[in-house]
């Protein structure tokens, strides 16, 4: 219980998450009078990090520095509105497929809602939406990361639970055309409900610097008349050329999903320079400090995280709880409802990447070995669940980054993303009670 | 005061710098990864590499982070709250950042026993011998260099937190109204 208490107390005063876990590994230790544990302490932090999958966590981040900075993001988002045509809502849904697209290059979700964010919410003000909607809309955006391929969440479980990485991404296609159905379904709702706008035929020309965009909010004449559809299709097709690297050179046996990562990289530079001109080599190395700085601060919660996980298995907290949860549950539903109820706990107060390196080794075996659960259904059941963590209080980061980036409270958003959570949290529902739906594909 | 914000930037500066060598590195040598092995001659130690690159970076990127004011941290709570106790809040948070940097410094010294190795007059296996403490004998798996070299960083990262995070503690006591996080 005292330990609890610190963890919450040092949580509200404001102690940078990344630090929070050791700092209770630390508090563990003395509490329970486990000094030998100092011994190994750094090296276990280390340790933590001394993995191959998590190579792909700057590399993909790197991705999405240089697809801001050479003007990729905003074509794909021509794209997807000329894809839409005059919908009401229409900006909505645009917001959704963008998302959906940058899903499938990012596969991480704060790279994506910071990416997005700073992209839709002006487009969507000067279309007459409200700024917290579609602060909210880019960041709901978000839950698809960890859920389409590539995605960050899925990596680092597969390495944990030593499962095949490409598997585990086509697991997750099927759950996440439902979640972009039942996202559609609600802006559909609040479309005619609320009387949404109609898109305008003018979208902003691509910007070559998020940091730009703020201009457009101005109504300066920075609107340019868009051209034809088929050129706004024509002219976000080189972007789809990097997911397609992705997804081929892993299916193909040519790279693993780390190095996909990279040759993505090395694609989004040669179309930025090469077909959009409008990269410059002068953002290569912005792009590779701003990609370490953000992977930094994640790399350093997984690292606090394999320490406060080696404190716990010292002190047989996991074995405690494991055998709380197989006396609790008798059935592979009863088991995988009540993880749910636990995840959705665990993910409101725990950075879901840290949360998945806690959580897996603990419950994956009992899953397995008790209760039968495939190791893939599994491994989608916890990762959707704590991702859902990326946009409830008082931790998610998804709030933290959509709110720093569009100046928007995370109270508002919080508001504004509790449908789509909702939402999330019924297709959860559905994967536990039907786990075919996830391994339909494979 | 003025001065130890100063040289807390610069750390940073240099911090941010080497991070952003090392994310470049990574990039190099998983891209470089793919080509030795679509040409059939494949560098075993590349992997290797990349990981500790990748964990330096991290660790860099981290500490600096501290400097900047970067780091995620849950502010609800916070923001609600009268501006002296906001003040006082963020006081005892930099104040406990400093105090857990020195517990990781304290620890890296239990770790890497410095004047111990110097009282055995640097000779490794003595040392290894006589305190049954193996870090300067582990090897790495492929690079052909011993693994404290790789584990100096984390020397680095604490002395480097504990330094960011005073520095932010006593510029937030003495002079609040210019402690905004630094651009980065």
């Amino acid at each position: 219980m005292p330990i609890v208490i610190s963890l919450i107390s040092l949580l509200m005063i404001g102690v940078p998450i990344a630090f929070l876990l050791a700092m209770i590994a630390i508090l563990l230790i003395v509490y329970q009078g486990d000094q030998v544990l100092f011994l190994s302490f750094q090296q276990q932090f280390f340790a933590g990090l001394e993995n191959y999958g998590l190579l792909a966590l700057p590399l993909f981040i790197l991705v999405g520095e240089l697809m801001s900075a050479s003007g990729m993001a905003s074509r794909l988002v021509r794209m997807a509105a000329a894809l839409i045509g005059p919908v009401r809502g229409g900006l909505a849904y645009v917001n959704l497929i963008s998302n959906g697209f940058m899903a499938s290059i990012l596969g991480s979700a704060v790279a994506q809602i910071s990416l997005m964010t700073q992209v839709m919410t002006p487009e969507m003000q000067r279309n007459g939406y409200r700024k917290d909607f579609a602060v909210s809309l880019s960041a709901a955006g978000g839950l698809l990361a960890p859920i389409l391929p590539p995605s960050m969440m899925f990596v680092v479980y597969g390495v944990l639970a030593q499962i095949s990485i490409g598997d585990l991404f086509i697991t997750g296609l099927v759950p996440g055309a439902m979640m972009l159905l039942g996202f559609f379904t609600y802006i559909a709702w609040r479309a005619r409900h609320d009387n949404f706008p109609l898109p305008l035929d003018n979208i902003s020309a691509p910007n070559k610097q998020p940091s730009e965009l703020p201009e457009l909010q101005q109504g300066q004449e920075q609107t340019t008349k868009a051209g034809s559809k088929l050129g706004m299709l024509r002219q976000g097709l080189p972007a789809l050329l990097i997911p397609l690297v992705i997804v081929f050179s892993i299916l193909g046996g040519l790279a693993t999903p780390t190095e996909a990562a990279a040759l993505a990289a090395i694609v989004t530079i040669i179309v930025g320079k090469f077909i959009y001109r409008d990269f410059d080599w002068q953002h290569i190395p912005q792009a590779f400090k701003r990609a370490a700085i953000s992977s930094g601060l994640i790399l350093t919660l997984i690292g606090s995280a394999q320490v406060m996980g080696f404190v716990l298995s010292y002190q047989q907290i996991p074995l405690a709880v494991a055998q709380w949860i197989s006396q609790v549950a008798d059935s592979p539903l009863e088991f995988l409802l009540l993880l749910n109820v636990l995840l959705l706990f665990i993910g409101m107060f725990i950075d879901a990447i840290a949360a998945l390196i806690i959580v897996v080794p603990i419950l994956l075996p009992i899953a397995m070995n008790h209760f039968g659960i495939n190791p893939y259904h599994f491994g989608l059941v916890v990762c959707l669940n704590l991702a859902l963590g990326l946009l409830t209080p008082p931790v998610g980061a998804g709030l933290f980054v959509a709110s720093s980036t569009s100046g928007e409270s995370v109270e508002k958003i919080s508001r504004g993303v509790l449908p789509f959570v909702l939402i999330t949290v019924l297709i959860l529902l559905l994967l536990s009670v039907f786990p075919g739906l996830s391994s339909m594909l494979l | 005061m003025h001065r130890l914000a100063k040289t807390s930037q610069l750390i940073a500066n240099s911090e941010r710098l080497l991070a952003g060598i090392f994310c470049a590195l990574v990039f190099l040598l998983i891209s470089a990864n793919v080509l030795v092995r679509l040409i059939k001659v494949p560098i075993y130690w590349i992997d290797e590499a990349a990981i500790y690159a990748m964990i330096w970076m991290g660790f860099l990127a981290a500490s600096s982070a501290i400097q900047a004011d970067a780091h995620i941290s849950v502010s609800l709570v916070t923001n609600k709250l009268a501006p002296q106790l906001q003040q006082l809040c963020k006081l005892a948070s930099l104040l406990i950042m400093v105090i857990f940097g020195l517990c990781l410094l304290w620890l890296s010294w239990t770790w890497f026993e410095p004047l111990l190795l110097l009282q055995h007059g640097g000779d490794i296996d003595r040392f290894t011998s006589t305190e049954l403490n193996f870090i300067y004998t582990e090897p790495t798996a492929t690079l052909g260099i011993k693994k404290f070299w790789l584990w100096l960083i984390m020397p680095w990262f604490s002395f480097s937190l504990t330094f960011h995070s005073l520095a932010r503690f006593l510029s937030q006591l003495f002079d609040p109204a210019n402690t905004a996080g630094v651009e980065h």
